[in-house]
């Protein structure tokens, strides 16, 4: 058997490919180039809302339950902004291993 | 950076195809590869050598992907190996006989470092020595995890097909 990865690819793509990749490149140095506060608020932003939810759950847990322990953290969590990709980049990124979570799910 | 493009794309591209599970995700990894080639670019080290320093970044993002579909498949409980083999019999841009779709197959399910091992020596035909810089391994621990993956293809397929030795 030759030893040849069996997929094709669209007519003409690799004739194009190195202009495709470089536009990719040019636009996120153009995306970098932006001005850094500009750049900046979005991180601004998602730290503040992180830090409101985190002191607005706990002073309305406390204040509801009377208690320190968070009953009803699923609801604050699914409130929140993070998406399941940041949770997943940063499982990933934290080198969690599949494995680990899978025997302590 | 146009000179690391225009040499590598096409290698890099069949190094990926073999993480990815479509032509369109290919590209989208593909990119991701040179964007952060180019981030890297004032910290390369010639003493790595361009084709293994590139290598790296595209085997790194390979690899991610097949990690972030594991956690996505654990975090909803859906069978990955199930999906990944029916992404195969759905790729429209697959072209090989009932062996090749079974061999591809096979190649999907292994663990992430093993099916990097394979795909390197295999389809990329790579020396030890250079995997080794590229996955940051030893030679011993790589000739291992091909072994293993070779062992497991071939109790797939029944020993229809010849896999190169060590």
């Amino acid at each position: 058997m030759e030893r040849k990865m069996p997929y094709n690819v669209p007519e003409g793509y690799f004739e194009t490919l190195d202009q495709k990749m470089m536009g990719a490149v040019a636009a996120h140095i153009n995306k970098k180039q932006r001005r850094p506060v500009v750049r900046l608020v979005p991180y601004f932003a998602f730290t503040a809302v992180i830090a409101v939810m985190v002191v607005a759950g706990t002073v309305f847990l406390r204040s509801v339950t009377g208690q320190t322990d968070f009953q009803g953290y699923d609801q604050t969590f699914a409130e929140s902004t993070l998406t399941d990709e940041d949770i997943l980049n940063y499982l990933i990124d934290s080198g969690c291993s599949t494995d680990y979570f899978a025997e302590n799910l | 950076m146009s000179e690391i493009v225009s040499k590598y794309s096409q290698r890099l591209y069949w190094v990926l195809r073999s993480f990815a599970s479509s032509h369109e995700e290919t590209d989208d990894l593909l990119q991701d590869t040179f964007i952060k080639a180019w981030q890297g670019l004032p910290s390369f080290r010639e003493e790595s050598g361009l084709f293994t320093w590139v290598y790296r970044i595209a085997v790194n993002v390979g690899l991610n992907n097949v990690r972030k579909k594991k956690w996505e498949a654990l975090l909803t409980r859906e069978n990955l190996d199930l999906i990944t083999e029916r992404m195969v019999d759905d790729d429209p841009m697959f072209d090989g006989d009932a062996a090749r779709r079974e061999l591809t197959k096979a190649i999907v399910t292994l663990p992430p470092t093993q099916r990097a091992v394979f795909i390197l020596r295999y389809y990329q035909d790579l020396p030890y020595e250079q995997i080794s810089e590229i996955l940051s391994s030893s030679v011993g621990s790589l000739k291992v995890s091909y072994h293993k993956a070779c062992q497991k293809i071939k109790e797939r397929l029944q020993d229809e097909i010849d896999l190169p030795e060590l």
